[in-house]
């Protein structure tokens, strides 16, 4: 967890603040504008914009509440913004088309996931990092359990263990954003 | 393993589902009843899909962390008053940008009880240009000089082309955005006349020393042309472009239509603003 000063010495710029803001909350921020803009580029330039904002708005952000969501909030909207800033990039043909057709200038189709996204980054980066790979192996990388223990050089056992674990804390953590979606 | 009633656990049953997806017909019975399993499960179904997208995973570039503390850094750095600024700044926000001048890291409590004099937008902007050119160069760039004003919101700086006599007339302009990854530079440049067969313009990024560095080539630039640098604008403030043909010589033919330096930088030309700028060089 961030420590409790943290909002006040990141309002002056005090660079190891900023390190740790970052630290804590640079993937999650990350997350959100790489589901929303599916590139890389852009998701890395939403989270330096992301931070820089949140430095510009932290006279107005209130000590008493979390960081966390706040960032959030200024991530959300600098991927739609920057989302809308490619949108209105001209591609072909069609160049013929306004500017300001409304058809090219929507939301990205999963900005409406934003909070999963944040939600989901935020609980697979608190998970070990032993945990966290045989995750990643199993799901992102769709390998069974015998070949991630091959893959880690572990017993199967233990690789059964660490899932097991794992997916009782992402489940913990993760069960509101069922109740929301149900 | 958490022993239960009925021969089999809730842990058994989890990391059976968790191995396979599949359950025997004992963990289906188990699973009919327990209330406990059935959340984690559907917890597991839920976050199953986004678990194998590359945002749960992937992560930004690791100079990324450097150029976040730099650019914000840069911020707090930055001159408050601009010499246009219709609003007089308070004298301790005056003194906070003397000591970022000696590049002092400066408490930004003062800076921010001195902004709220100064109008908004004059503030973004030079803070934003400030931004840039301290993260770029801080050292190089003369005092007085006026910095080229980026986009309040993206932090492009827009850079403006004069066409050479082998393109009069012709002008264009230059966004150029620092990221991680290096400049990302977009160029338009309407009335240049496209070349095909064998024949191309090159881009190129100049030092003030003369040390050329190429960025990209292309046909047309009447379309929105995007070329990368891996140098720091700041220290190769000079933009030009160069006819070139495909005879196996990486050097610049010399042949320069179009060129423009960053305010605040060493001119594209040594003659006056008003003349196009030579026609030879890279």
């Amino acid at each position: 967890m961030p420590s409790a000063d943290l909002a006040a010495r990141f309002r002056t710029g005090d660079p190891d603040a900023v390190r740790e803001l970052y630290r804590e909350y640079g993937r999650a921020v990350f997350a959100v504008a790489f589901r929303s803009l599916g590139d890389r580029s852009l998701a890395e330039e939403a989270v330096q914009q992301t931070f820089l904002q949140a430095w510009k708005g932290a006279d107005r952000f209130d000590d008493d509440r979390e960081l966390g969501p706040w960032l959030f909030t200024i991530a959300r909207r600098v991927s739609i913004d920057l989302y809308r800033r490619e949108a209105r990039r001209p591609h072909g043909a069609l160049d013929d088309v306004g500017e300001g057709e409304p058809a090219l200038v929507t939301l990205p189709a999963d900005v409406g996931r934003a909070a999963e996204s944040w939600e989901i980054r935020l609980a697979v980066d608190a998970l070990p990092d032993g945990e966290r790979e045989v995750v990643k192996l199993q799901h992102f990388d769709g390998l069974s359990h015998d070949e991630i223990a091959e893959r880690l050089d572990v017993p199967v056992g233990t690789v059964k263990s660490r899932s097991f674990r794992a997916h009782r804390r992402l489940a913990a953590r993760l069960g509101h954003l069922r109740e929301l979606t149900s | 393993m958490s022993a239960t009633g009925g021969g089999v656990s809730h842990d058994e049953v989890l990391v059976a589902y968790l191995e396979s997806g599949i359950l025997d017909h004992e963990g289906e019975a188990h699973l009919a009843t327990c209330e406990s399993c059935q959340g984690v499960l559907a917890e597991i179904d839920g976050t199953r899909g986004s678990l194998a997208e590359g945002f749960a995973w992937e992560a930004p570039g690791s100079a990324l962390e450097d150029a976040v503390v730099a650019a914000i850094q840069a911020e707090a750095a930055a001159p408050v008053a601009p010499a246009a600024a219709p609003v007089p700044v308070e004298p301790r926000a005056t003194a906070a940008a003397g000591a970022a001048s000696t590049g002092t890291v400066v408490p930004l409590d003062a800076r921010r009880r001195g902004r709220g004099r100064v109008a908004t937008w004059a503030l973004g902007a030079v803070a934003a240009a400030a931004c840039l050119v301290a993260v770029l160069a801080v050292a190089t760039r003369p005092s007085g000089d006026q910095v080229a004003a980026p986009d309040p919101f993206t932090g492009a700086v827009v850079l403006d082309l004069k066409g050479t006599d082998l393109a009069p007339g012709v002008t264009g302009k230059v966004q150029m955005l620092p990221t991680p990854s290096g400049v990302r530079i977009s160029l338009d440049a309407p009335g240049l006349p496209r070349r095909d067969g064998g024949d191309y313009y090159q881009a190129w990024l100049r030092s003030a020393d003369g040390v050329l560095v190429p960025i990209g080539t292309f046909h047309d630039a009447n379309e929105q042309v995007w070329l990368w640098a891996g140098v720091p604008i700041a220290e190769f403030p000079t933009f030009t472009v160069t006819e070139e043909s495909a005879d196996n010589d990486q050097a610049s033919s010399g042949k320069r239509v179009l060129a423009g330096s960053l305010p605040g930088t060493a001119p594209a030309t040594t003659a006056p603003s008003t003349a196009p700028p030579p026609t030879t060089g890279g």
